[in-house]
């Protein structure tokens, strides 16, 4: 590393008096540049050589000691999140951009749609498409379970505002289903929710 | 004769010197110097040879050691003409007093009592040599009638002050030699000031005289001629003396004297393996299980240890002290953030009031801290494992992506779902499914604006959730209700039966109702559910919904009664053919009759609903309060309703351009590119890729898109 620093010092040197224009100021940078490169690789190659020194025991009680440090330092940080979360809640009022999801839609040309299909006698693949609104595809997923369907292979994507789902479709506790059916159900799900 | 000949290199002792003791020696005294190392080394060498043929084990030891002892001879003397009364000196002083009576004694104890009197840490046990006794035994027997400074060289193997000399001195092996007839000085800064000397030794004037002793030592350990382990050990310690010069305490030299003194007793122990005494052997072992001990310690602070193995012990301390260092920085983002934003906010509401409007528009751009004007994102991994759930956070600024593998069946989604819904993280995708024995989940979603959370409370979160759900899950189904009517005071399970909804029954749209029905009036907050006595509205007889309340402190083991209970209620359920998707878990101790206060939202930030299907009765658990439902449900909504409805853009960042940025530990990075009908988001963390391959982001999504705009081209 000094041997480094030392040649590319030099190089520098040279260039820089090469330039005689810029010449002062650079030599006064480059040979502070050199010993400061100097005494920084100095002191990292001694900082290495102290670490490969170190033995095995030591190198693990340290180790010990900086995990619990940086444990308590998560904590004691997660805890100040929490405190300021709470604290600052009722004050905060975040500041949301919203883009009003169904007009979105209607930009995009992009409407509520179910569509049902049966695949043999306890399987049906379903595709939702619906607006999106917070916490409206929890209640979608709920409302299927009450009603004992469950959904294998499921598949959820976002986006301008509509949530599209398509899933496959069982019964939970095994037994057929009806596409008829379960199309009007599912609609109503949807404009219940 | 001796006393006075017996010297190293005067120069390099004057210098040590001065390091070591800079008033203490006068320059007066160089030439002297000079002339009493070159003696000494000869004397040296004549000794080695001597002992070359009778102890071979202790060749290196023995020459390092005679040098050391012909510089303290040296310095002894020199310090002694100087009348240099520093604590060292003293300590030389009194020192042969303590040998001479020693070596009078059974000198087995002295040696014992010598070698407790040095004050190493764990390394003593090398001192204990047989060496060191032989040592001590023929430089008494052959000094005691010679001058103090003799008994100053017996002082050499033992003495508190001078910890390494005395070391080395113990490999100075051979009984039957002749003692070196040198004056010991022999305190630590003595002996440290000789390994500088040593290596001036190297000199022109005495090269060739070092050399052969040098040469003469064999295997490793090589002096500064050779370079070498003893080389970094000399030099070690030279450079320590140098540092510690000013002060000239004895302590600091200590240390570096036992540094070197470990090593030079390791290399002998390797040596001199067939002289070891048993008390070594006891030694050895205590250091060897404390070692153990420190990685098993090691072990239990990381989170996910699979393998006990010493190697994966410390390859997942690697691990876990980066992801702690990842977690920390995240966290000091966030409480960044948080400020700013307060300090924000605080802005805002004073320029409000004071200027209106077109202030607050204009206030935003300026002193954003949220923008990453920086131009680094916030990036954090994080993995988290239980015992049948595998969860993988992955966070590059405000996205979030959640991998999930699990090995029961369970409904995962909805859980899952609903703690995003909690922890404020809006869903954008899923993907997943069955996969052999496990159910694999890929989530991506975004942190709402204003949420500060970080990815080891969403691991965190998950996990339990998880957990929680397998320990719910009853593991049969059993045909009987059972009563237990001391839990389930005004339960009338019987009653179950007349709210009956199985969903087999055809009319699955007046489940539908029902089920609506139900939610529609919790949330109008018309249930009432403190009736005991009647646990079963005609309402609810419709609607057929189950409320099962019963408290559970998160913390609390479950006592008997609730855990039975808990089985129980889901025996039954499962009876009546309806699947567990809503159970609410209060924590008794949290004043029940609270309302959707902040307070509350706070604990169910923190806890997590687990959901079972619930239609219908309520039970009293132990005759405490209940929160109804339907309250409880309303609160969520009023929650969630004071974030004022989507906060979603489903917007593609207007990013652009790669932000690649190399975080700690994390490659991340992440970029979008859009095309006439093509969009592509590109996020990268870390491992995602094969080693060995420099795809970088933006190079997939230019890729990509061009693949499916020709595709597109094509099909048209």
């Amino acid at each position: 590393m000094e041997f480094l620093g030392s040649a590319s010092g030099a190089s520098f040197i040279t260039r820089a008096r090469r330039r005689p224009a810029y010449d002062d100021s650079k030599e006064f940078k480059s040979k502070n540049l050199n010993a400061e490169r100097r005494r920084r690789e100095k002191l990292s190659s001694r900082l290495l050589t102290l670490r490969s020194l170190m033995n095995k025991a030591t190198i693990i009680e340290d180790a010990i000691s900086y995990i619990e440090a940086l444990q308590r330092d998560v904590k004691v940080l997660s805890d100040q999140l929490l405190e300021m979360e709470s604290s600052s809640e009722e004050r905060e009022k975040p500041r949301i951009d919203e883009i009003n999801a169904a007009e979105e839609m209607k930009k995009n040309g992009i409407e509520e749609d179910v569509q049902v299909t049966k695949i043999d006698g306890k399987k049906i693949w379903m595709k939702i498409i619906f607006e999106k609104k917070r916490g409206r595809f929890t209640k979608l997923l709920e409302a299927m379970t009450y009603l004992g369907f469950e959904m294998t292979d499921t598949n959820v994507t976002t986006y301008k505002g509509a949530i599209l789902l398509s899933a496959c479709v069982e019964r939970t506790y095994g037994g057929s289903l009806e596409v008829e059916e379960t199309w009007e159900l599912i609609l109503q799900i949807i404009r219940g929710i | 004769m001796y006393e006075e000949t017996a010297c190293f290199d005067p120069n390099s002792i004057a210098e040590g010197a001065v390091d070591g003791f800079s008033q203490s020696l006068p320059n007066s005294h160089n030439n002297n110097f000079e002339e009493n190392m070159k003696l000494s080394a000869e004397q040296l060498s004549y000794h080695h040879h001597h002992r070359n043929n009778q102890n071979h084990h202790r060749q290196e030891d023995v020459t390092v050691a005679a040098m050391e002892l012909e510089l303290q001879n040296q310095l002894s003397f020199n310090m002694e003409n100087c009348n240099n009364s520093t604590h060292l000196m003293q300590q030389v002083i009194q020192d042969p007093n303590q040998v001479l009576t020693f070596d009078q004694s059974n000198w087995d104890a002295g040696v014992h009592e010598t070698g407790h009197d040095i004050d190493f840490s764990h390394h003593q046990d090398d001192q204990q040599h047989n060496g060191h006794q032989s040592i001590n035994i023929n430089v008494s027997s052959s000094l005691s009638q010679s001058t103090p400074d003799l008994l100053n060289l017996l002082h050499l193997p033992r003495c508190t002050g001078s910890s390494l000399l005395p070391n080395s001195s113990i490999s100075f092996a051979n009984p039957n030699q002749n003692p070196l007839g040198f004056t010991a000085a022999d305190s630590a800064s003595v002996s440290s000031v000789l390994y500088d000397p040593l290596f001036h030794l190297n000199l022109p004037p005495q090269p060739p005289l070092f050399r052969d002793l040098f040469q003469s030592i064999p295997h490793g350990y090589s002096l500064p001629a050779s370079g070498g382990g003893v080389n970094s050990l000399f030099g070690d310690e030279r450079d320590s003396n140098g540092a510690v010069d000013p002060d000239g305490d004895g302590g600091q030299y200590d240390n570096r004297v036992l540094e070197f003194t470990r090593e030079i007793a390791c290399i002998g122990r390797g040596r001199g393996a067939g002289g070891k005494i048993k008390k070594h052997f006891a030694t050895e072992r205590q250091r060897r299980e404390q070692l153990n001990d420190k990685f098993k310690a090691l072990r239990s602070l990381v989170p996910n240890p699979t393998k006990t193995d010493r190697a994966s012990v410390v390859g997942d301390a690697i691990e876990y002290i980066k992801e702690l260092l990842r977690t920390v920085n995240e966290l000091k983002l966030l409480v960044e953030k948080k400020r700013c934003g307060r300090e924000r906010s605080k802005r805002h509401k004073t320029e409000d009031d004071a200027a209106g409007d077109v202030e607050s528009c204009n206030i935003k751009p300026l002193g954003d801290p949220d923008q990453s004007y920086t131009g680094s994102l916030r990036s954090s991994w994080l993995q988290r494992k239980s015992k049948d759930t595998e969860v993988d956070v992955r966070i590059i600024d405000d996205e979030v992506t959640i991998k999930l593998i699990q090995r029961k069946k369970i409904d995962c989604l909805l859980f899952v779902s609903k703690v995003l819904d909690d922890l404020q993280l809006d869903l954008h995708h899923v993907a997943g499914g069955h996969i052999g024995d496990y159910y694999s989940f890929l989530f991506n979603t975004k942190i709402y604006e204003g949420s500060s959370v970080y990815a080891g409370a969403i691991a965190s979160k998950v996990i339990e959730v998880m957990d929680r759900q397998y320990a719910a899950v009853p593991p049969t189904m059993k045909k009987q209700r059972r009563a237990k009517s001391a839990n389930h005071a005004g339960c009338q399970k019987p009653e179950y039966r007349d709210y009956e909804w199985d969903p087999k029954d055809g009319n699955l749209s007046n489940k539908l109702c029902a089920v609506l029905k139900w939610e529609a009036e919790a949330l109008s907050g018309h249930h009432h559910h403190h009736n005991n006595q009647n646990p079963h509205h005609q309402e609810d007889a419709v609607v057929a919904a189950i409320e099962i309340k019963f408290h559970n402190h998160q913390d609390q083991l479950l006592t008997n009664d609730q855990s039975n209970l808990n089985a129980d209620v889901h025996r039954t359920l499962q009876e009546l053919v309806l699947i567990p998707c809503f159970w609410d878990e209060k924590d008794t101790n949290r004043a029940a009759n609270q309302d959707g206060d902040g307070g509350q939202f706070d604990d169910r930030v923190l806890d997590f609903t687990r959901d079972i299907a619930c239609i219908g009765t309520r039970m009293e658990a132990g005759g405490k309060m209940k929160k109804p439902l339907a309250t409880e449900r309303q609160r969520r909504e009023q929650l969630k309703d004071k974030y004022l409805g989507d906060v979603e853009s489903c917007n593609m960042k207007p990013l652009g351009n790669s932000d690649q940025s190399s975080i700690e530990f994390l490659r991340s990075s992440c970029l979008q590119r859009k095309s006439k009908d093509t969009e592509v988001a590109v996020r990268i963390i870390d491992d995602e890729i094969h080693e060995g391959s420099s795809v970088y982001a933006s190079s997939i999504a230019n890729k990509l898109i061009e693949t499916v705009v020709t595709r597109y081209a094509i099909a048209y």
